[in-house]
């Protein structure tokens, strides 16, 4: 039996604390268990990625680096769903399980499988709810180690304790935590996941020389990231009124991704790459723009 | 870049050398300052840099500089600089190049780089009287790897390598280097320091800087959202008090000569500059810590009596 | 052996013919200076350290005279000295510079990225021994120690060969089959110090052999690049890599057309490695650096005595020119290699690669045989070669070699009574 769980999110929601935490409540329910992060250039609110794979064998799991094929994958936001460079599902397999932490119920879930189950939960809710704050790492490990179906609570609830504890979380933190653990772990359920296949067999090229034009580990296409699209990191999108704004430029200066843009007829926001950070609702002097929680990917 | 003098802030609001899409933190002090910097020297630029936050903008293929860019080693950036700036000079003597073609050479680092490693090299650039822009990102520790403290940590902050514990309750018990001192030591044209928060007052900085030929250095506050745990839209917010509470003095150094670009008239508390930032709660909750509070108000205030005596007259002119 | 001469006979001449006709008595790091000054290099970014400071000095003073057109600075240490050197070379300047053992490490960060930027920069590293403990004398573990990092390595015997591999090392690195960096290695004292007559060619034939550089995207204001980017995508990493590989090979062929050029042009005949009495030896010796002409020494006098002994000397070390080395070794009956250098817990560095070469080869050697001499400085004599020879000919009948030391009887003693002094009682 093996569990290759892939967890996906943004950087600071928490995923490698909840892949830490399956980890552990793998560990402490008897299984030999890998877990591990993934780091990129990218900072805070970028996507991220994090992975544990849990085995029944007797000896330390015989596998490295980025799961390709996993049977369980948990999605931190769901506005990375659709996103072509994440790409959250890909390699899902047949019949194996996607979690999706959205408000939305299942049915208004749209990803183009038919073959593997969806499970929607709305964690943030959850999470303010116990913990006052919304915090995914222990509600996205807790579902994680329900949906394997061979985690039970008490393991669950020793994995969180231990991995919070050594991230500085104590005392009535904690105590709220594992509230929201246990909320969590009885809300969803499992069923069984396939086992993992192997990749398909890819071929062996022979890299041979190529001109220095190609080979030399420098941009000469500069100026070319507004195809990145850091839109999708948003949370929060600012929406301006065009009627309050005075046209004084101030935002223009302070937004540090520089998609504010003043243009004869007023402000004009690229949405593909506003990252969200709201420095500009935060500085107008007069209010001009208001915010709402971003659902889908920009 | 055009040579009319830059008054307000809506001249600012032309040609950005920066494109959208940057890997950096969303609401990241580091990018806002950079980004200004750039639109005030123009486009032909090469920046210089050394390992840190702002060296992840340009991870291959992706580069949202339309200028030229060198990344070098935490420790050498100067050095990569002078190397450039010697070349630019020779093939230009040599006539090899068309003066068109020559480029503002600008280091960009953060205070880690800044403050202990690369400052051999700045040193030695400094002292060669390389002409060059050094713009210093502060952001108070080294950001890039974690948020660990550096030598411009400020006494008090809560880091990855200083957390407030019962045996250290304070958190970082250092003292922040004062890298300005240092650098304007050398006696260079120009040191200043500055904050995104004050756009025209860089800008005025940078274009006098320009007159001078040899090394003129920057130092920002760079307010950083994960390491100094405050929110995303409050970057500026949180630059505005450092400076209003007399924490980052607005400065400038021609020759070694100091002047204050800004002189509070009153400096507000330390405390509303403090206590919105998740690196100094541990000196609010679960108990407020007066003893530390009031020791970095009263550091503030040792240095602004002596701001104000010099420079105004009046030694208490800004304290209550 | 040389008659002794007649005092007469040393009276001074008239009319003077020196050994070599147009050729100057110089040491090898004036000659290294020599060959920057050709080169017409733009650039010398420049640090002092014994043995090699005596290049930079030179450098300054032409400079200084108005005989030479560069732009030499010196920085505040050799990782800011090798940093710039980069740089320099990337905006389009083609740049000299020098070092030797502790700056060379001090720096050595720099070198990896120096070659992973592909800056064709010739760097001239005067060999010396590794701290601790310090030592001025040299040995190759500095020069070694660079095998890795992309830098083509060259190794040179003569001063001669000290002016001329400068200039064929330009050739390489900046051709575009190549845009790798060079470092061209002397030894400490032997070369470094030592006076031989170097012969100097005209400026207008060297400008003719080495065109002026043309870098391929030199930073200019019309052109921006981004230079020296981080590459987080494991399979991109790899792959410029392995381009580095690919690009080193070829400087193999490109030195060798070089060379041939170089020889049309000048005279001399070089090649990536140098093959004394080897064509017909049945055992071979293998070694490089100013030591190499005891080695010559020592074999001409065997050979004398009825030896078939011959000695190869490696001349380029990255790229390794394995064909060279397997097509001169094959059908030997046993080949040691002298390594002037030591990895503590293995033995020398050029066995392993010697052997590596040889271990696929059909009619491969039945001994390769590790030694280590000349470590720190020590010299080497006709004594040690002759207990090389003695090993070979033991292992022959069978047995499975160790790396030993070349070490003399007398030299045991002098440590012996050193010891004495320094530990006392
Ligand atoms: C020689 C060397 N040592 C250590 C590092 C690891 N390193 C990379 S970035 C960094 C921190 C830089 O801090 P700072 O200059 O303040 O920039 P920031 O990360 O805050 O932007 C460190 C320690 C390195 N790249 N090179
Ligand atoms: S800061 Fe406000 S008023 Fe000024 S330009 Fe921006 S939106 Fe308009
Ligand atoms: S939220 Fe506002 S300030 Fe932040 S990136 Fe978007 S437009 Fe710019
Ligand atoms: S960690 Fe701080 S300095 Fe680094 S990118 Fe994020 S906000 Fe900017
Ligand atoms: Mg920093």
């Amino acid at each position: 039996m093996l569990i290759y769980a892939r967890f996906h999110g943004r950087g600071g929601q928490g995923v490698k604390t909840a892949s830490r935490i399956l980890g552990n409540a793998a560990h402490f329910e008897g299984y030999y268990t890998q877990d591990f992060p993934i780091y990129g250039a990218e900072r805070r609110g970028a996507p991220v990625v994090a992975f544990t794979r849990i085995s029944d064998e007797p000896t330390p799991i015989p596998e490295r680096g980025y799961i390709f094929n996993p049977n369980l994958i948990i999605l931190a936001d769901e506005s990375l769903l659709n996103d072509p460079i994440v790409n959250p599902i890909s390699g899902l397999q047949n019949s194996g399980t996607l979690f999706i932490n959205t408000s939305k119920p299942v049915d208004k879930i749209f990803i183009n499988r038919d073959d593997v189950r969806i499970v929607v939960e709305d964690l943030i809710d959850l999470s303010l709810k116990y913990v006052g704050k919304p915090v995914l790492s222990t509600s996205l490990g807790a579902v994680a180690a329900k949906l394997t179906g061979i985690i039970r609570w008490v393991s669950l609830e020793e994995g969180v304790k231990e991995e919070l504890l050594e991230i500085g979380i104590r005392g009535e933190m904690l105590e709220k935590n594992i509230l929201l653990a246990k909320a969590c772990f009885e809300r969803v359920y499992p069923t069984p996941l396939p086992i993992p296949k192997l990749a398909e067999p890819r071929k062996i090229v022979k890299i041979n020389w190529m001109p220095v034009d190609l080979t030399i580990p420098e941009i000469r296409n500069v100026g070319n990231t507004r195809v990145r699209k850091t839109g999708n990191w948003r949370i929060f999108k600012p929406i301006l009124n065009p009627e309050k704004c005075t046209r004084c430029g101030i935002c223009v200066i302070y937004c540090p991704e520089g998609v504010i843009t003043m243009t004869d007829n007023g402000l004009e926001i690229d949405y593909d790459n506003c990252k969200g950070c709201l420095i500009c609702f935060n500085e107008c002097p007069v209010k001009a723009f208001n915010y709402i929680r971003e659902v889908e990917a920009a | 870049m055009s040579k009319t003098k830059l008054s307000t802030i809506k001249d600012l609001l032309g040609e950005d050398y920066v494109v959208p899409g940057t890997p950096l933190c969303a609401g990241c002090g580091a990018l806002i300052i950079l980004r200004l910097f750039h639109k005030v020297l123009g486009g032909r630029v090469v920046w210089v840099n050394a390992a840190g936050c702002v060296t992840l903008m340009m991870v291959y293929p992706f580069a949202p500089l339309k200028s030229s860019w060198m990344y070098t080693a935490m420790a050498c950036a100067p050095a990569g600089a002078q190397g450039i700036r010697d070349a630019l000079d020779i093939l230009i003597e040599k006539g090899r190049i068309p003066i068109e073609e020559d480029l503002k050479v600008v280091v960009v680092t953060g205070d880690g780089a800044a403050n202990d490693i690369g400052l051999q090299s700045t040193s030695g650039a400094i002292h060669r009287g390389l002409d060059f822009y050094y713009l210093c990102y502060d952001n108070e520790a080294f950001g890039n790897t974690g948020f660990q403290y550096s030598a411009a940590t400020p006494y008090g902050s809560r880091t990855a390598t200083s957390p407030p514990t019962p045996l250290i309750p304070e958190g970082y018990r250092g003292t922040k280097k004062d890298l300005f001192e240092i650098w304007r030591a050398h006696k260079p044209p120009y040191v200043a320091t500055i904050s995104p928060s004050h756009p025209m007052d860089v800008v005025r900085k940078i274009e006098k800087a320009e007159k001078y030929r040899g090394p003129k250095l920057f130092i920002s506050l760079s307010p950083c959202q994960p390491g100094w745990l405050i929110d995303t839209m409050d970057a500026i917010k949180v630059a505005k008090l450092a400076v209003e509470t007399g924490v980052w003095p607005l400065k400038e150094a021609v020759y070694g000569e100091v002047r204050h670009t800004f002189i509070p008239r009153r400096l507000k508390p330390v405390e509303e500059y403090l206590k919105i930032q998740g690196r100094f709660s541990h000196l609010f909750y679960p108990v407020k810590r007066d003893d530390v509070i009031a020791k970095i108000q009263s550091e503030v205030e040792e240095y602004w009596r002596a701001v104000y005596a010099r420079e105004i007259g009046k030694e208490d002119a800004g304290i209550s | 052996m040389m008659r002794t001469k007649l005092i007469s006979e040393l009276k001074p001449r008239r009319e003077i013919t020196p050994t070599i006709a147009g050729a100057k008595m110089m040491t090898g790091n004036v000659a290294a200076a020599w060959a920057a000054r050709l080169a017409e290099v733009d650039y010398i970014p420049a640090y002092p350290i014994t043995p090699q400071t005596e290049i930079v000095e030179t450098l300054s003073q032409w400079i200084a005279l108005g005989e030479m057109n560069a732009k030499l600075t010196f920085l505040d240490s050799e990782h800011s000295m090798l940093t710039a050197a980069g740089t320099g070379s990337l905006t389009g300047a083609r740049v000299f510079t020098a070092t030797s053992s502790q700056g060379l490490l001090y720096g050595f960060e720099m070198l990896y990225n120096i070659a992973g930027w592909r800056a064709p920069i010739v760097l001239v590293n005067v060999s010396r021994a590794v701290a601790a403990p310090i030592t001025l004398e040299p040995d190759h573990n500095d020069f070694l120690s660079t095998r890795d990092t992309g830098f083509i390595l060259l190794q040179t015997e003569t001063c001669q060969e000290v002016l001329d591999l400068i200039l064929l090392a330009y050739r390489v690195s900046e051709d575009y089959r190549v845009l790798l960096p060079s470092i061209v290695n002397l030894d400490g004292f032997h070369l470094s110090f030592t006076r031989e007559p170097v012969k100097l060619p005209e400026i207008e034939e060297v400008r003719s052999f080495l065109p002026r550089y043309n870098p391929p995207y030199p930073f200019r204001a019309s052109k921006p690049s981004a230079k020296g980017v981080a590459v987080l995508r494991p399979p991109l990493y790899s792959f410029y890599k392995y381009q580095m590989h690919l690009s080193s090979l070829n400087a193999i062929k490109v030195f060798k057309e070089a060379c041939d050029e170089f020889e049309a042009y000048f005279g001399r005949r070089y090649d990536v490695v140098e093959k004394y009495m080897v064509d017909d030896a049945e055992y071979v010796i293998v070694m490089m650096g100013s030591f190499t002409s005891i080695g010559k020494k020592a074999v001409k006098m065997m050979r004398e005595e009825g030896l078939s002994i011959g000695l190869l000397k490696l001349r380029m070390v990255r790229p390794f020119p394995v064909q060279d080395v397997r097509r001169a070794l094959e059908g030997k009956k046993a080949v040691a290699v002298i390594d002037q250098n030591i990895s503590p817990g293995f033995g020398g560095t050029l066995y392993a690669e010697v052997s590596s070469a040889l271990y696929n080869v059909e009619k491969k050697p039945k001994v390769i045989l590790p030694v280590i001499g000349g470590i720190g400085g020590k010299t080497l004599s006709l004594d040690e070669f002759r207990y090389i020879v003695e090993l070979m000919k033991k292992y022959q009948e069978g047995g499975e070699p160790e790396p030993i030391l070349l070490f003399r009887e007398d030299e045991l003693r002098e440590v012996e009574s050193l010891l004495k002094i320094g530990v006392g009682g």
